[in-house]
């Protein structure tokens, strides 16, 4: 009894012992930044000067009711949201079970290929894709005189959002078919053979076997490109710089303009517990719903 | 195999932490072994000046020689790491900010320069911008302008001979250019600062200039800024800009515009006298000059005014030092050459000997003729800049007039709500 009672304590002190320092680390860079930032949210500064004003919950109200600005951010955020996690999931997927399945000379050189743009820094991929909309495809347009290459890809509201949708797919999908290799990796060769001499095709196999058997790939998948885009900085400050006019500005850029260009930080830092609560409430019931599904094979 | 892969990791990464330790050790050698050595840290932009900040940093050495100078430099997100470094109490003897409201932002830690004799020296027009409440709290750094740049070869070929100073001049000038198949415009329209930057000086003549009422007149409510009928105007000439600058207005950079404009593809450009040297870089032998920016009294101006501005820490330890230096930019041989020489822009001082670029000198030109306006958006609250610019960028990108115009007003009532 005793010794079972010491026994558990040691084994506390041990997994203590090895999570301390990630402890540490977390709430010294992200949990003290974090109630620094409601604290501020509910204050008037600006973000230099020494004195700052309480004024409660007005930063919060002013966001809902008086900032256009903020709201279409929102807006092209979710939206963005929507496109980027539909198309990285269904492309990746797609790619790895033709990757999986096929024996594909040159298997090894497509996964890497995929994944290299990947461990690139998006700030870089903004600006090589900045010069290839830009330059590359007005040269391509003369050449060719391929009516799509003259469009203004970035200087046209509306085709701005799709090429941040475009490039963000490009650069995350490497990342997100490696899980998904992973995953139809692990499918137990059994479970396919019995499938197979029950009659099933190639396509019901993957629809009635695989897919389920898969889910908790896609649980991860999701919530990570629904968290990734949601929170979307980088990419879009480098490649558009929130333009044409506000047109690409996520929440995180608007956030960054307010606090830094505008010298509203307290107002900044309110938005960005509004982004915090708005990803946090998504991508919890992302993974609820998905979890619900996951089943053991 | 993989083990001597993992092998030589670690001992480059050792390497790297080691050569690290040298360096530190290092700095603190050299300033231990002079007699009273003193650092001082400043924190500068416009990187575009690094050879010259440190021309003049080693010309300081000499002078003081226990006064090392350590300069940090960036351009992109200085007010931000600047914001941080003040936040963090590790405060620069010296850094650069704007002039006119960056006064405000940030007295809670400059010194005022009102009493210090070296600041006689300067002219006191372009101490304007540096006063608040009647004390001096920067020192003026040096002078810079913007408006249209043209470039006079291609002005010549399309048969131009009398320069543009309305907006109907404006318009007849880019057909001629169009004529000749030249692109008259790099429009810089991706830019959120370059655009508005291209309306102020067309807008310089609202309230004929006289911008403390026009601002207290915004602040109090009086006056809506978007029913200034100078905004019509500003709209008027962002038409005529994006109509005339090509397929892709809306994608044209800072960057593009220079080379753009140096290598000869387009007629004019919106950008400011900073500018002149990345545009020698690519061409060296290009002649070019200012157009005046339009306005609605027929009056065209360039814009001209001394923004840039170095600020004394209160707080610094090595006080007497920054100020003794400050002495010597300003009352050495070295000190008062240093901007039209070295850095070969306009002084701020009284008496300085003009510089030998083309476009400072039709500055100097203009400021003779009395055809410039101040930076006068500046005198307003602050942190307008960018929304501004996005609301422009809006009108240029397909926003309507009385959205922008609603657009703009708002801006400033916020701006004026969110100072306390």
């Amino acid at each position: 009894m005793n010794q079972a009672r010491r026994k558990k304590v040691s084994h506390a002190l041990e997994f203590l012992g090895f999570t301390m320092p990630a402890v540490i680390a977390i709430l010294l860079f992200v949990g003290i930044p974090f109630f620094m930032c409601i604290f501020y949210s509910l204050r008037k500064w600006n973000g230099i000067q020494r004195k700052s004003t309480f004024i409660g919950l007005q930063n919060y109200i002013r966001a809902f009711t008086n900032d256009s600005t903020f709201i279409k951010a929102i807006g092209y955020t979710l939206l963005y949201a929507l496109l980027t996690v539909i198309l990285i999931n269904i492309i990746a997927l797609l790619l790895s079970a033709i990757l999986e399945q096929s024996n594909l000379w040159g298997k090894g050189f497509f996964r890497a290929a995929f994944y290299i743009p990947n461990i690139i820094s998006l700030i870089i991929i903004g600006f090589i894709w900045k010069f290839i909309f830009g330059r590359a495809f007005e040269a391509i347009h003369q050449a060719t005189g391929i009516r799509a290459f003259g469009w203004s890809w970035l200087g046209q509201p509306k085709l701005a959002v799709i090429s941040t949708v475009l490039v963000t797919v490009w650069q995350a999908l490497g990342f997100y078919m490696l899980i998904y290799i992973a995953g139809l990796q692990s499918v137990p060769d059994d479970v396919l053979e019995a499938a197979t001499i029950d009659g099933a095709g190639k396509v019901r196999r993957f629809f009635s076997v695989v897919l389920p058997l898969i889910v908790p790939s896609i649980t991860v998948c999701t919530f990570y490109s629904i968290a990734n885009s949601l929170k979307m900085f980088e990419l879009i400050f480098t490649l558009t710089g929130g333009g044409p006019g506000d047109a690409t500005t996520s929440v995180a850029l608007d956030i960054y303009n307010t606090a830094f260009n505008s010298n509203q930080y307290g107002y900044g830092s309110a938005k960005s517990v509004i982004l915090f609560v708005m990803v946090a409430f998504i991508t919890i019931l992302q993974v609820t719903l998905f979890k619900k599904k996951e089943i053991e094979a | 195999m993989k083990k001597l892969i993992a092998l030589s990791l670690c001992a480059v990464l050792l390497a790297g932490t080691m050569a690290g330790c040298s360096r530190g050790e290092k700095t603190t050698n050299s300033t231990a072994s002079s007699k009273s050595p003193v650092t001082l840290n400043f924190m500068l932009n416009s990187p575009e000046l690094t050879d010259q900040y440190k021309a003049m940093a080693a010309e300081y050495k000499k002078v003081a020689p226990n006064v090392t100078i350590n300069m940090t430099i960036i351009q992109n997100d200085y007010q931000t790491v600047l914001k941080s470094k003040l936040n963090s109490g590790n405060i620069p003897d010296l850094f650069m900010s704007s002039a006119y409201n960056d006064n405000k932002v940030y007295q809670d830690y400059t010194y005022d320069l009102t009493n210090e004799s070296f600041m006689k020296n300067f002219n006191p027009v372009f101490l304007k911008s540096v006063t608040l409440d009647n004390k001096i709290t920067g020192y003026p750094f040096l002078v810079q302008s913007h408006s249209f740049i043209y470039n006079k070869d291609l002005f010549k070929k399309a048969g131009i001979t009398k320069l543009p100073t309305t907006l109907d001049d404006y318009k007849e000038v880019c057909e001629k250019l169009q004529a000749k198949g030249i692109q008259p415009f790099s429009s810089g329209f991706a830019e959120w600062w370059v655009l508005p930057q291209m309306t102020y000086p067309s807008m310089s003549d609202a309230y004929d200039g006289d911008y403390n009422k026009l601002f207290s007149d915004i602040k109090s409510g009086k006056l809506k800024f978007g029913d200034l009928p100078q905004v019509d105007f500003a709209l008027d000439l962002i038409d005529l800009v994006k109509k005339y600058s090509g397929s892709k207005p809306m994608e044209s950079t800072a960057d593009m515009q220079v080379s753009d404009f140096a290598n000869g593809k387009v007629a004019m450009i919106h950008q400011g006298s900073w500018e002149e040297d990345s545009i020698r870089k690519i061409n060296k032998d290009i002649d070019m000059g200012y157009l005046e920016a339009p306005r609605m009294d027929g009056k065209s101006v360039i814009a001209v005014d001394s923004n840039l501005t170095m600020r004394v820490s209160k707080d610094s330890k090595n006080l007497k030092e920054v100020l003794s230096f400050l002495d010597w930019l300003t009352t050495s041989d070295y000190g008062k050459s240093w901007i039209p020489e070295v850095v070969k822009q306009i002084s701020p001082q009284k008496d300085a000997a003009s510089p030998d670029t083309q476009l400072a000198k039709e500055t100097a030109k203009a400021v003779n003729d009395g055809k410039t306006c101040q930076w006068w958006i500046f005198c307003g609250p602050d942190g307008i800049e960018q929304p501004f610019g996005t609301a422009f960028q809006n009108y240029a990108a397909g926003a309507s007039r009385q959205q922008t115009k609603d657009n703009l007003t708002k801006i400033f009532v916020d701006a004026y709500n969110a100072e306390s």
